[in-house]
């Protein structure tokens, strides 16, 4: 899950004259597996959770991913805020076509135990994300048409830049929405925004993204703000900082790890 | 001895006032290592809906830790004013006493240093262990003894005494063809003993099969006895009318005695576990001082003049009784296991105890010893001498034990249930005590949170089959912002009182807790 968070911040784009949404899926597609690919990541990011009556909570955390062949990752994340689950890790193996494993650390506990990765519809660490959320945001971009029927809008300007707005119809029940809508940069294809529909004409969630900068050849969106318009509530998630392809070695993704905290 | 008075009163208020100031977490400029700080101050008010008052409790725990790519330090300082403490003076807690009646108290929670090394660690100094898989408090999980002064409420991990101990790790590489990955060896060295504490005979949790203020028998069977001893003492002497029942007041105290210090008297602890197929597993064993509660009770009889009082149709006798302290060598050896099913999460656990003390009821030991047999024995000295030690049965006689568990939990619609069935199984003969012999328990508990985790409710609830005894423990808990937790809890127990958990059956609360978390 903490992997998907960080597609969340990172989905790329090139400047093209794409005509069809396919087109421009593909070409973001390539762009993940070429020069924006990545073996393995760094990040350290604050959220700022906002309820409906404008009181907010913070979380901060560091988090470490890798991937390995046959669309494996290994992911680890540690919660340094607020202080009361401070000390808090989590380490997951997401393996293809069959639930990841997971496991926790508390610090009141020390011990690490093994959890259930039924965490679908849970809210990831109390925000407007859920867990299903974080993966349909990192393979979004590698869905083909069977996934997901994909159509261009048209350009609209989001925050000054001109956007290609691309309508995805998924095909698949599991992904849980009827319709998602993504703002991708003409120039960069990075998105601005995204919208999943339910079964409602406002959308379920609304995800801006700004303050694109690249990190290497990366570009990654440095603010990122989660709606849940029914809710009334938000999620305002700063990427810290962020790092590539550092050639993190297994023990970073271990138990020994998960449990003496990050370096 | 006023110093250490003086020392814990200004080191209590020191961290209930000034800990927040510095939580904090800082990297040094320049250098690789972090400085980490925190705790949190916890206010508890007790309701009691009967049993003895709980006063209201302040406590508060602060750490500061040092990390860099090949040390890590933590020290973790607490301290504590008022709660279940009746005459309580100030002072420090110290690690070889079970008996211990300190409000403002302070003691150092852990202080240690460990070496990182790549394929290693090794830690020393004052630390706290928590072994097994199981929730509650998991059979394998006897390295660190508790403070059972508030033992249902208090979170079970906060309530550990960190122990003096020299811990080193190896990890091993993972063995590719088994696909054992995360494989780790630990051996712990535990120089002496630290026994854990307990409530003292006013407060709230002493246990009531403990406590006895006197004693009554009737009077034929107090005639036929005080006849026999008189018979021994002056063979043909005319037999002795008692007035009325005899009636004996008893005083109870608690006596600590210090566990011994030799490098004998310490204790060893190996641990093997890994991950294999995504399934974690260990195995233990561990020889070395008991952990958990243990006591003997030493009783001394007085009877003035009782040759005198005899004739006039009375017998005097008054009884005092220790709660005394003891120290005992504990083998356990036990295996753990976890894996995920379809969603759920499935853990098992297994031990074997040599030597685990458990608990009689002192009702059976008085009836023990006021058998002919036993009387006998103390009575002429009782009458000539007027005064004469008691010979007790073990209040904690050692036993063989099995303790095994299985449970499971699993997240469905964002409730987070868990059910767990625990049995202790005693594998020798021995007295009857007040865990029944099997003792099983269901332990189900159910959570869910609202508000994107700001709000939560959790039901906890225990059933010992057998003896058919029950605790339920529903709580309500609430966050404010990011440091602060508010709960109301409510605590219920049920139960025969000849029972471990039904003892306690009039100690019903409610409970008011705010932690503010820095």
């Amino acid at each position: 899950m903490s992997a998907a968070l960080v597609v969340l911040v990172s989905l790329l784009a090139p400047a093209v004259h794409a005509e069809t949404a396919r087109t421009i899926l593909d070409r973001l597609d390539r762009l993940d597996r070429t020069e924006r690919h990545w073996e393995d990541r760094t990040q350290r990011l604050k959220f700022r959770i906002i309820d409906r009556r404008g009181g907010t909570r913070s979380r901060e955390l560091d988090l470490a991913e890798k991937r390995y062949p046959n669309d494996e990752r290994k992911s680890i994340l540690f919660v340094s805020s607020p202080p009361e689950v401070k000390g808090t890790s989590f380490l997951a193996f997401t393996h293809k076509g069959r639930p990841a494993d997971q496991w926790i650390f508390l610090p009141a506990y020390r011990k690490t135990r093994q959890i259930t990765a039924n965490t679908r519809n849970q809210s990831f660490i109390g925000t407007d994300l859920t867990y299903h959320d974080l993966d349909i945001l990192s393979e979004m971009t590698s869905w083909t048409e069977r996934d997901a029927a994909s159509h261009l809008r048209g350009d609209e300007v989001v925050d000054t830049v001109t956007c290609h707005v691309i309508e995805l119809t998924p095909n698949r029940e599991d992904i849980g929405y009827k319709t998602i809508v993504v703002w991708l940069g003409r120039n960069d294809l990075v998105p601005r925004r995204i919208e999943l529909f339910g079964n409602e004409a406002e959308p379920a969630k609304r995800i801006l993204q700004s303050d694109i900068r690249a990190v290497g050849t990366i570009p990654i969106a440095h603010n990122t703000r989660v709606e849940t318009p029914h809710a009334g509530t938000s999620t305002e998630i700063v990427v810290v900082g962020a790092q590539f392809n550092q050639k993190l070695t297994d023990d970073t993704f271990s138990k020994r790890a998960l449990e003496q905290g990050p370096q | 001895m006023i110093l250490a008075r003086r020392c814990a009163r200004i080191i209590a208020a020191a961290l209930l006032a000034t800990g927040p100031a510095w939580a904090d977490q800082v990297r040094r400029p320049g250098a690789s290592m972090r400085v980490e700080t925190g705790g949190y101050i916890d206010g508890l008010a007790v309701a009691p809906l009967g049993g003895p008052r709980q006063r209201p409790q302040a406590v508060t725990e602060v750490f500061f830790g040092t990390i860099t790519r090949s040390w890590r330090t933590r020290v973790s300082l607490r301290g504590g004013v008022g709660g279940p403490f009746e005459g309580a003076e100030p002072g420090v807690m110290n690690l070889v006493h079970t008996f211990q009646n300190r409000s403002p108290s302070v003691e150092v929670n852990e202080a240690w240093v460990e070496l990182l090394l790549p394929d290693a660690d090794l830690r020393v100094g004052i630390q706290k262990f928590a072994w097994g898989k199981l929730d509650g408090p998991p059979p394998t999980d006897v390295l660190t003894p508790r403070d059972l002064h508030d033992p249902l409420v208090r979170d079970g991990e906060e309530s550990k005494i960190g122990i003096p101990a020299l811990q080193g790790r190896y990890f091993a590489p993972p063995i590719s063809f088994l696909h054992m990955t995360d494989l780790r060896a630990t051996l712990v060295y535990v120089p002496f003993a630290s026994p854990p504490r307990l409530a003292l005979v006013k407060e709230r949790w002493f246990p009531p099969s403990i406590t006895t203020s006197g004693l009554g028998v009737p009077e034929r069977r107090a005639e036929r006895l005080i006849n026999d001893v008189i018979q021994e003492i002056i063979p043909g002497a005319p037999p002795i009318d008692l007035d009325g029942p005899l009636r004996v007041p008893i005083e109870l105290r608690t006596a600590n005695n210090a566990p011994p210090k030799s490098v004998s008297a310490g204790g060893i602890a190996l641990r093997l576990e890994g991950t294999i197929h995504e399934m974690d597993w260990s195995v233990s064993h561990y020889t070395g001082p008991e952990t958990a509660p243990d006591a003997a009770l030493l009783s001394i009889a007085s009877c003035r003049s009782c040759l005198t009082a005899l004739s006039q149709g009375r017998l005097p006798i008054r009884v005092q009784t220790f709660l005394k302290q003891k120290h005992d060598v504990l083998h356990m050896t036990g295996a753990d296991w976890s894996a995920v099913f379809g969603g759920a999460t499935v853990r098992g656990e297994v031990a074997v105890f040599q030597n685990r003390p458990s608990l009689r009821d002192t009702e059976d030991l008085i009836a023990e010893a006021l058998t002919p047999a036993v009387v006998s024995r103390y009575g002429p000295r009782l009458v000539l001498n007027g005064r004469s030690r008691i010979p007790l049965g073990e209040l904690f006689p050692d036993r063989d034990i099995v303790e095994w568990g299985i449970g499971v939990d699993y997240l469905i619609n964002g409730f987070f249930p868990l059910l767990q069935l625990n049995q202790v199984i005693f594998v020798d003969s021995g007295p009857p005590e007040l865990t029944r012999d099997p003792e099983t328990q269901l332990l189900l508990s159910i959570r869910r949170s609202f508000f994107k985790e700001k709000a939560e409710l959790e039901l906890r609830g225990l059933y010992a089959i057998e003896p058919g005894a029950w605790i339920v423990f529903p709580q309500a808990s609430y966050r404010l912002g990011d440091h602060w937790r508010l709960r109301l809890s409510y605590l219920g127990i049920g139960g025969p009182t000849e029972s471990f958990i039904g003892q306690f059956n009039a100690n019903d609360e409610f409970v008011f807790e705010a932690r503010y978390s820095f």
